[in-house]
């Protein structure tokens, strides 16, 4: 079959334009963004993704470098960039005491590595801290870094730039606020009367904070006066280190070697504070979007309990279909450890006034969302080129049919830094966009759970110890004895 | 064709019976899933139409273990022993065709761990057990002992009915329970793992045959049942059916069995370990010190692919962390890998299946060359990570298949952070290091303390793990002859 796009120069351009700003390219309508066909698509894919490669290649440092390594000088097939693709070790791959030690000079060498920007002139010598240190690269610099929490005493780093934000941020209300079949186009356009809600906090450099920063620009352009979080203030990027090195220590049985100035401490243990206030806090700030929001369309972002506790205790007090119709409910990731009630979306639903709730898929690693349709699949951005690899040998998977295997990406937003990324969920892919909701993308299925948790059984038993089993024992052993 | 405790059916699956003190069962099949491959199923008795049997009905029934003697004990096990040769043992072939899918290891690793199973129930290896373990006079009878205050105590240690949650990362555990559970004279249920659901079993079945009326043999029995089976559990783990549980595996077995501890169930935790090695800044004298040093490591971290305990994870190197230092440590690391390489097939082999988390890690630190050296690891053979800063990989407690990482130190005393409760062997080189090491280690949490090249062929009849199992699972029994004309009476004096 002819495609419409028959020039190659003809493709090499939209290929461009895909990758610098898909909501434009796809004229910010839902529905076009979800309407080509997969081999349009894959052409006008590859012929960007070997536009980011040609640029990337001399730019990132370890982009060459993987790329010479493997001899790799051109990109013939999507599937040539997979001995590309970065683990997400990657972003962790710096010696912990560097970080304990506050060494921001190397921190940064090492980050210079995986970006483009040149950060060899950068002076970190007055960082006191991982605050300190991405407040500066905020201010002097293209990038936004957004770290992970650090729960396991390690902390990765994602060097995202603001560009990349920028352009991320215009597909918020495309894909969050269009369905496909919606005939919305031509410009880009901020949904009308939007207030964001977050219970969290408004500042800080973790990936979630960093989100919901992009959902703000993305949605009410900034305007902080039609934001509403839990906390007006900054999440302290130190105490979190600090309190998952604690966790490491405490389960490590080897807290009286752990070093911390002093100041950290006072402030980790003001967070403790605040974190015992947190109940108090959260029903004051329900209180708020209560009384305040009533009627209003909001967007709401949040794990799914937060937004499970808040409904619950709305319809307890009688409240009902509290925000506009038109609100979107967008829940991302969930408490580790607590099982969803079957019904929660309903109450969410009740409680809202809302037909349904906003999933997607997604992670701090892409900029990029696959938004769950009604037929329970996640539908795979046109601008984030899927692969599906076998676990064991990270060879790709077939490209067609339905294929279940690990999932791995490329991100053709990323600009500032490299976009192939090889996560640790295993999806199962629908190649052949057959979904009945119309969407002619391909899709994954909505079971997608954590490689790591696969391995292993729950009845093999071994002598050979390893963290997650002490660290199972130290939330067995916390919850017996509170239940006592 | 029926083949052994294990058969394989027409679709190529594994049966694995059920064996209550002499007695085999192989009727009520039910569907398990095994651990390893991830298809691979097994099909095994209804165990809750067995629960009530398993238990021992009455605790009496153990006074025909108590009127043995010792060397009869002994006698039999040599027996066992002999007819455990896997040549023509149809039992332990095919438990060996079943290990194949279950166990974390590769085929020539537990082959060779099959033909050498036999020579733990060796009479010298089984008899210094007993007496390291226990003490022989204990187990035979009362042994008496005159008190300060005049007395006559006499001790004897008595068997009692034990539950044993095994682990499946090693066949030898297997064999190793069944031992002490002829050496201590007592009752014991094995409920297998699904990572190893066949050794125990094929011994069981080879002790019926052998010897079917045997009170060793109507003292054993072995099933499977998913762990944490509510209902059949809390059935079985009653005070009175069982006495000790002897969980391996910590919290994953532990788990399903806390609840159940009360006054009068005591539970014998042989929680899951971890182990380093440290090596002297000797080891740089010579290219031969380097090579035998480096030969002694492979071992410790490449045996039985580093799946148990034993196995070295980290090894600390008093090399120093100045240039110099580091450049006759990435050598080491070399020379560390290439002895690793050439372990003999029925040692360790490449691993059985990669874990991409780890690969993952690997992959990403390589190339960090400023902070980390690596040698291997490409073809998911095993790696050596030599770290270039005095500190482990972030990942240091994932560390498996064949993976081993070298941490360059300038004093030994920089392992201690690093040493917790989990950790159980250190391995050292050059011997004279441990003099200082060994006064200060166990403080930290170190169980075992062995010479380099040594950690995984620890000797049986040691402790384990800082405590005595064997010890604990026997009742101590005390009988006090106290004569008034030698310790004054408690009632008065009636002259």
């Amino acid at each position: 079959m002819q495609s419409s796009y028959d020039s190659s120069v003809a493709i090499d351009l939209q290929g461009k334009s895909l990758a610098d700003d898909p909501s434009d390219f796809f004229n910010y309508s839902y529905t076009q963004m979800h309407s080509l066909s997969r081999e349009e698509l894959e052409q006008l894919q590859l012929s960007a993704l070997r536009y980011r490669f040609e640029s990337l290649y001399e730019t990132i440092p370890m982009v060459k470098k993987l790329a010479d390594k493997q001899g790799l000088t051109e990109l013939d097939t999507l599937e040539d960039v997979i001995p590309l693709l970065f683990e997400h070790t990657m972003y962790k791959s710096y010696p912990g005491s560097l970080l304990e030690n506050h060494r921001f000079d190397q921190l940064t060498k090492w980050l210079d590595k995986l970006i483009v920007e040149d950060l060899s002139q950068l002076d970190v010598g007055n960082c006191q801290g991982i605050n300190d240190w991405a407040e500066l690269l905020d201010r002097e610099t293209s990038l936004n870094i957004m770290h992970s929490s650090g729960t396991t005493g390690v902390m990765s780093f994602l060097p995202t730039s603001k560009e990349e934000s920028r352009v991320f941020s215009k597909a918020w209300p495309v894909c969050l606020f269009q369905k496909f079949g919606d005939h919305c186009s031509g410009m880009a356009r901020l949904p009308e009367n939007v207030e964001v809600v977050s219970p969290f906090y408004r500042y800080g450099a973790i990936g979630f904070v960093r989100g919901l920063q992009i959902a703000i620009d993305g949605l009410v352009d900034g305007d902080n006066s039609r934001v509403h979080t839990l906390y007006g203030e900054r999440l302290d990027s130190d105490v979190m280190y600090l309190s998952g090195r604690i966790q490491a220590a405490k389960e490590r049985g080897n807290l009286d070697s752990l070093k911390v100035n002093p100041t950290l401490l006072q402030r980790h243990q003001e967070f403790e504070k605040q974190q015992s206030r947190l109940k108090q806090d959260t029903e004051d700030f329900f209180e708020h979007i209560i009384n305040d929001l009533n009627g209003k369309r909001v967007f709401m972002m949040a794990t799914w309990n937060m937004i499970y506790e808040l409904a619950k205790s709305g319809l307890e007090r009688g409240i009902r279909n509290l925000f506009a119709p038109d609100s979107v409910i967008y829940s991302s990731g969930g408490a580790k450890g607590l099982d969803r009630p079957e019904n929660w979306e309903q109450v969410v639903c009740q409680f809202a006034g809302i037909k349904s709730l906003t999933n997607a898929y997604g992670m701090t690693e892409i900029c990029g969302f696959h938004i769950m349709c009604e037929h329970d699949h996640f539908h795979i951005a046109p601008w984030v080129i899927p692969f599906i690899l076998d676990p064991e040998t990270s060879k790709p998977l077939a490209r067609e049919g339905v294929v279940t295997g690990r999932a791995a990406f490329y991100d053709l937003i990323a600009r500032g830094h490299w976009g192939g990324f090889i996560s640790g969920d295993e999806v199962t892919i629908h190649w052949q966009g057959d979904c009945p909701c119309g969407a002619a993308s391909a899709y994954f299925e909505s079971a997608i759970t954590r490689l790591s948790e696969k391995r292993g059984g729950d009845d093999k038993i071994t002598c050979a110890a390893t963290p997650g089993a002490h660290r199972d024992a130290m939330e067995f052993l916390t919850r017996v004895s509170d239940s006592k | 064709m029926f083949a052994g405790n294990t058969k394989q059916s027409a679709e190529g699956q594994f049966t694995a019976d059920v064996i209550i003190r002499g007695q085999v069962f192989r009727d009520n099949l039910v569907e398990f899933g095994g651990r390893g491959d991830r298809d691979f199923l097994f099909f095994s008795p209804d165990p809750h139409l067995y629960v009530d049997q398993l238990s021992l009905r009455s605790p009496a029934a153990l006074s025909e273990l108590h009127v043995l003697r010792f060397s009869e004990i002994l006698d039999y096990l040599e027996e066992l022993g002999a007819r455990l040769d896997l040549k023509t043992n149809t039992y332990l072939q095919t438990a060996l065709q079943g290990s194949y899918f279950t166990a974390p290891t590769t085929p020539p690793i537990i082959e060779y761990t099959y033909k050498t199973l036999h020579r733990m129930f060796a009479r010298e290896v089984v008899r210094e057990m007993a007496q390291n373990a226990v003490g022989i006079d204990y187990l035979e009878g009362w042994v008496p002992t005159k008190l300060s205050d005049g007395r006559t105590a006499s001790v004897r240690a008595f068997g009692s009915r034990q539950l044993h949650i095994v682990a499946g990362n090693a066949p030898q555990v297997s064999a190793m329970t069944i031992i002490r559970n002829a050496i201590s004279r007592s009752d014991s249920i094995i409920k297998t793992p699904s990572n190893d659901p066949f050794t125990a079993l094929a011994i069981a079945h080879t002790m019926c045959d052998m010897a079917p009326d045997h009170p060793l043999t109507r003292h054993l029995s072995v099933a499977y049942w998913k762990g944490g089976d509510q209902v059949l559990e809390d059935r079985l783990y009653q005070p009175h059916n069982v006495e000790k549980i002897v969980a391996w595996g910590g919290l994953s077995s532990v788990r399903h069995v806390t609840k159940y501890i009360q006054p009068g169930l005591e539970l014998i935790a042989l929680d899951p370990k971890r182990s380093i090695s440290v090596i002297g800044g000797e080891v740089f004298d010579s290219e031969e010190s380097m090579r035998d040093a480096a030969q002694k490591l492979a071992i410790d971290f490449g045996v039985v692919n580093q799946v148990g305990c034993v196995c070295s994870r980290t090894a600390f190197v008093l090399s120093g962390v100045d240039d110099e230092g580091l450049e006759k440590l990435k050598q080491f690391g070399d020379y560390t890998y290439e002895a690793m390489c050439a372990l003999p097939k029925h040692m360790s082999t490449a691993p059985r299946a990669v874990n991409p988390e780890l690969k993952a890690n690997i992959e990403a630190i390589r190339v960090q060359e400023d902070w980390y050296y690596i040698v291997g690891g490409e073809k998911d053979e095993g790696a050596v990570i030599v770290s270039l800063v005095p500190e482990p990989v972030n990942f240091f407690e994932y560390l498996e298949n064949r993976t081993l990482n070298i941490v360059p130190v300038d004093d030994p005393g920089e392992v201690f952070p690093y040493c917790d409760a989990y950790t159980q062997t250190v391995g050292i080189y050059p011997e004279n290091l441990k003099t200082t090491l060994r006064d200060r280690l166990p403080f930290y949490g170190v169980q075992r303390i062995a010479s380099l090249g040594y950690a995984t062929a620890s000797n049986l009849s040691m402790p384990q793990d800082a405590i005595e199992p064997l010890r604990r699972s026997c009742k101590w029994i005390v009988d006090e002859q106290s004569l008034p004309e030698v310790i004054s009476p408690l009632w008065p004096d009636v002259d």
